[in-house]
């Protein structure tokens, strides 16, 4: 066997410009792996970081027909990993090889770096469903690297045990490791951004490295499990972690509103700001837009708005569900107007929309979003109602006469005086649906019944007025009902 | 029934069809039982997978057999293409199972088949190739 593979490397020795002789040399290298040969697998794996290190190489090409193959198709998200995870990989084999020679501290800082430096462009580009794959990869990669380092020639059912026993630490680890980086990419890098649950997070991130210290330990070095041990890791983990969420800045804005991003996003004056969604990433300009659940997003607002949004939640003492809608977040944040997509947004049809709509941004958002409809009408093909009545005007703030709010201070948009305004929804013909169950995957949390209590607990703190939406789907008619909810009394 | 079992019937119907409508070796019957090895391997299945993945071997060598005695040396034109697709998943197909072998202890089997998928994947024409798992 140990022939064969070196034979396959020397075969290749001429593509040495290309992928397939790299990743022969990663699959040997996993071949010593898997023997339990850390040295001679380091030693390759040392050999293809040096190799490829600055090389730019010609890829691989796809195997015919076999699409069910995580790595047959090169066009499969799977596929797309490869690369990472076979680096990864190999930066986990000399980690591996560093515990067997110079022991677990020499070790592991490696193992802990493994992720940061490979993986985190991907983590920060990708979307909420490519880093959840992304993580599941690695859990089942480092699943089978953990488990067969129980033994060097594990049985089936050895490894099914191993499995059964270790699956969920790993999980939880890794997943830890990935909530942490996000976090920290969203956050820490920030300099604008001063947030106390950063001691927390700290001790979150402590909590878990004891955590997969004890697990790595008994894999790696045939250590017992202490159960009591571990099972009290995991308890802190889960006060740590309670404590992050049921606090002003909760799991859901981080993930949602990257504060430090959208600050940055929006000029210090007012300005309108692209934002498209897919579940939990946020890219702005002329960042990807693909996905056919993409909700394009216009928001006026301003920076001061922005970067006061954290002080100003802890201030108002506003239940964190109030943020757990976008609408109601960009309105505690001070935005002005928002133009959101009431459904999952066709890529091409959005698109002539937002052109159809800044033509006539200058008249103001209401008749901009008129116009675009209008020009969606007449000047396209997209006559359908599902095509041009996707965006919907929604504006958080009328005055007390009636009148909306314009040019309001940014600050206190969310603030609006007084009760019984006028929905500027009636102005576009059409106001926001709150139900915000379009786009949900089954078993996903749905953001708009808590943004109904949000609105109700808004209300009760003194705010001006929201425009609520009951929208249902009856059929291809949609039957809507605006109501407001403003200081607790409806006009 | 539930999901898994529903989607294993659909696939184990597909193929049945297959046979009918093309035989009991072509070359889509192949490709699907591969699919449906997947499938098990996914339901974490083993047997099954590795069960349907030696089933796909079996004919996916007996497609090879039937092309014409010319295809194995031709060059180039749809002969060529047909060959070196089939003995292409023919090589998928022996280091899936070997892996799954080595994976069960088996290194011996795991050897063979290996050495097998190692040759083909070791043909010029196949080395651009992803090859693997």
């Amino acid at each position: 066997m140990e022939a064969l593979w070196t034979n396959a490397v020397s075969v290749r020795a001429k593509l040495f410009l290309s992928e397939p002789y790299w990743n022969a040399q990663k699959e040997q290298a996993a071949f010593y792996a898997r023997k339990g040969d850390f040295h001679a697998a380091a030693a390759i794996a040392q050999q293809v970081a040096t190799g490829t290190a600055g090389k730019t190489l010609k890829p691989e090409l796809p195997m015919p027909y076999l699409d069910s193959r995580p790595r047959a198709v090169v066009n499969q998200p799977q596929y797309l990993l490869y690369g990472i995870e076979s680096n990864v990989a190999m930066s986990e084999i000399l980690a591996m090889d560093k515990w067997r020679t110079d022991g677990p501290d020499v070790a592991a800082p490696r193992l802990k770096d493994l992720f940061l430096p490979q993986v985190r462009g991907t983590i920060d580009r990708g979307s909420d469903s490519e880093r959840t794959q992304l993580f599941k990869w690695f859990e089942q990669r480092v699943f089978l690297h953990m488990s067969i380092l129980l033994d060097g020639e594990p049985t089936q059912e050895r490894i099914d045990r191993a499995y059964e026993t270790l699956s969920q630490v790993k999980g939880a680890y890794l997943s830890a490791l990935g909530t942490l980086t996000r976090m920290d990419e969203t956050d820490r890098a920030n300099p604008n951004n001063q947030l106390a649950q950063f001691l927390e997070l700290d001790q979150l991130a402590k909590a878990r490295e004891e955590h997969s210290y004890l697990f790595v330990e008994a894999a790696l070095d045939g250590k017992a499990m202490d159960g009591v041990a571990l099972a009290a890791r995991e308890n802190a983990e889960q006060v740590l972690a309670s404590a992050l969420l049921a606090g002003p800045s909760s799991s859901y804005a981080y993930s949602y509103f990257p504060r430090g991003g959208l600050a940055a996003a929006v000029p210090a004056n007012s300005a309108f700001v692209d934002i498209v969604v897919w579940g939990a990433a946020i890219a702005r300009g002329n960042g990807r837009r693909n996905g056919s659940t993409a909700r394009s997003l216009c928001v006026r607002a301003s920076r001061h708005a922005m970067c006061d949004w954290v002080r100003r939640m802890r201030s108002t003492r506003i239940s964190t569900r109030c943020v757990q809608g976008l609408r109601a977040a960009f309105a505690m944040a001070g935005a002005e107007s928002m133009v959101m997509t009431l459904w999952p947004v066709d890529d091409a049809a959005g698109r002539q929309f937002m052109k159809f709509f800044y033509a006539h941004v200058k008249d103001g958002p209401a008749e901009a979003v008129r116009e675009a409809q209008e020009e969606m009408l007449t000047k396209t093909e997209y006559k359908s109602p599902s095509y041009w009545w996707v965006c919907g005007l929604w504006q958080p703030v009328a005055r007390g006469d009636g009148r909306r709010q314009e040019n309001a201070p940014a600050g206190g948009s969310s603030k609006a005086a007084g009760a019984g305004g006028v929905c500027d929804a009636e102005l576009s013909g059409f106001c926001d649906e709150g139900c915000g169950n379009d786009g949900l995957q089954t078993g996903e949390r749905d953001p708009g019944a808590d943004w109904r209590r949000g609105v109700q607990e808004l209300a009760g703190t003194g705010a001006g007025g929201l425009c609520v939406d009951d929208r249902e789907r009856r059929g291809d008619s949609l039957e809507h009902e605006c109501e407001w909810r403003a200081s607790g009394l409806r006009s | 029934m539930g999901g898994l079992a529903l989607a294993e019937q659909e696939y184990l119907d597909m193929i049945a069809k297959l046979r009918v409508a093309q035989g009991a070796n072509s070359d889509n019957i192949a490709l699907m039982l591969d699919h449906l090895g997947e499938f098990y391997l996914e339901a974490r299945s083993f047997d099954k997978a590795y069960k349907a993945f030696s089933d796909a071997l079996e004919v996916r060598k007996a497609t090879i057999a039937a092309l014409p005695a010319t295809a194995a040396t031709a060059t180039a034109g749809p002969e060529f293409i047909a060959y070196h697709t089939f003995r292409l998943h023919l090589g998928d197909l022996e280091t899936r199972l070997g892996e799954m072998d080595l994976a069960k202890g088996n290194l011996k089997r795991a050897g063979e088949r290996l050495t097998d998928s190692v040759a083909i994947a070791n043909e010029p024409v196949h080395q651009r190739f992803v090859f693997g798992l």
